[in-house]
């Protein structure tokens, strides 16, 4: 089967993974996590399908779903502080990502480890900046570690699913 | 599934340890604690003495046997209230809604502050 996509295609793709992306979050919303004691503990769901897109489209679309997404949980269930904490978050950690995957040196879920150590890092810097206070750094080594294992977990599952539908191929 | 993904997942955990590890090394017993919103400081109290210090009417700080605890919050989450008390130099307990940091400061506290 060829696997060459016609910008439709490709537009309706990104279009659907923006949905699950939101949905995703909004599942991650109504479970309440904070629950688990960690400030800021988070499965980041929304992650498989920004790497879905990084994966299956490409880095331009990756971020437009990362976006959607961002401003859709902003308008639903966010505040403006908050999102500024996500955005700072995102565009690290798919930064991060768009980064280690050019390089070639890392799969699926050394990728995904990346995308969540480095998001937990975006919002604490973000904190510090926000906050004026340096003393939020103490916050980074558990979260660094809750980033690492959830995005070990998440890029299992996208290694898994990527077995399935495969990656993209050459155009 | 590449080996540099088990190396890179273990460096990052290694680096959380060492972090952890140094951040904890480098801080003994804090003398004072040091309460901001947004950046702006609102006042730094000896932890020698117990006292109940309102924050912006929205949070409440309390020092109590030479250590510091969110006792009341109005924001959503709660996640400073459930935070541990403080004691030792350099840990914080912040509650982003507020924008309230309050950090323990070690010697030359005060001074950083007053000088």
């Amino acid at each position: 089967m060829k696997n060459t996509m016609t910008k439709t295609k490709k537009i309706a793709l990104a279009g659907l993974l923006a949905a699950l992306a939101f949905g995703l979050s909004y599942i991650e919303f109504l479970l309440p996590f904070d629950a688990v004691g960690i400030p800021g503990f988070k499965l980041g769901l929304a992650n498989l399908a920004v790497m879905l897109a990084l994966y299956r489209l490409g880095s331009g679309e990756a971020a437009a779903v990362s976006g959607v997404r961002l401003v859709l949980s902003l308008l639903l269930f966010g505040s403006v502080t908050g999102f500024l904490y996500s955005v700072a978050g995102a565009v690290l950690s798919l930064a991060g990502m768009i980064v280690l995957k050019r390089t070639n040196r890392f799969g699926v879920p050394g990728v995904s480890v990346a995308g969540g150590v480095l998001h937990n890092a975006g919002q604490t810097l973000c904190a510090m900046v926000i906050l004026g206070t340096a003393g939020i750094v103490s916050y980074l080594p558990l979260l660094l570690i809750t980033g690492a294992v959830t995005g070990a977990v998440n890029g299992g599952v996208l290694f898994m699913i990527l077995k399935r539908i495969g990656e993209k191929k050459h155009e | 599934m590449k080996k540099n993904d088990l190396f890179l997942l273990l460096g990052v955990l290694l680096a959380a340890f060492l972090l952890f590890l140094g951040l904890r090394l480098f801080s003994g017993n804090g003398e004072a604690v040091e309460i901001t919103v947004t950046g702006d400081v609102l006042g730094v109290y000896p932890l020698s003495e117990d006292r109940i210090i309102p924050v912006a009417d929205c949070a409440e700080v309390r020092i109590e046997g030479g250590r510091v605890h969110m006792a009341f919050s109005d924001c959503p989450n709660q996640i400073c209230v459930r935070h541990a008390p403080i004691a030792r130099v350099g840990q914080t307990i912040v509650c982003l809604p507020n924008g309230i940091a309050v950090r323990i400061l070690g010697d030359g506290g005060f001074d950083a502050v007053v000088g």
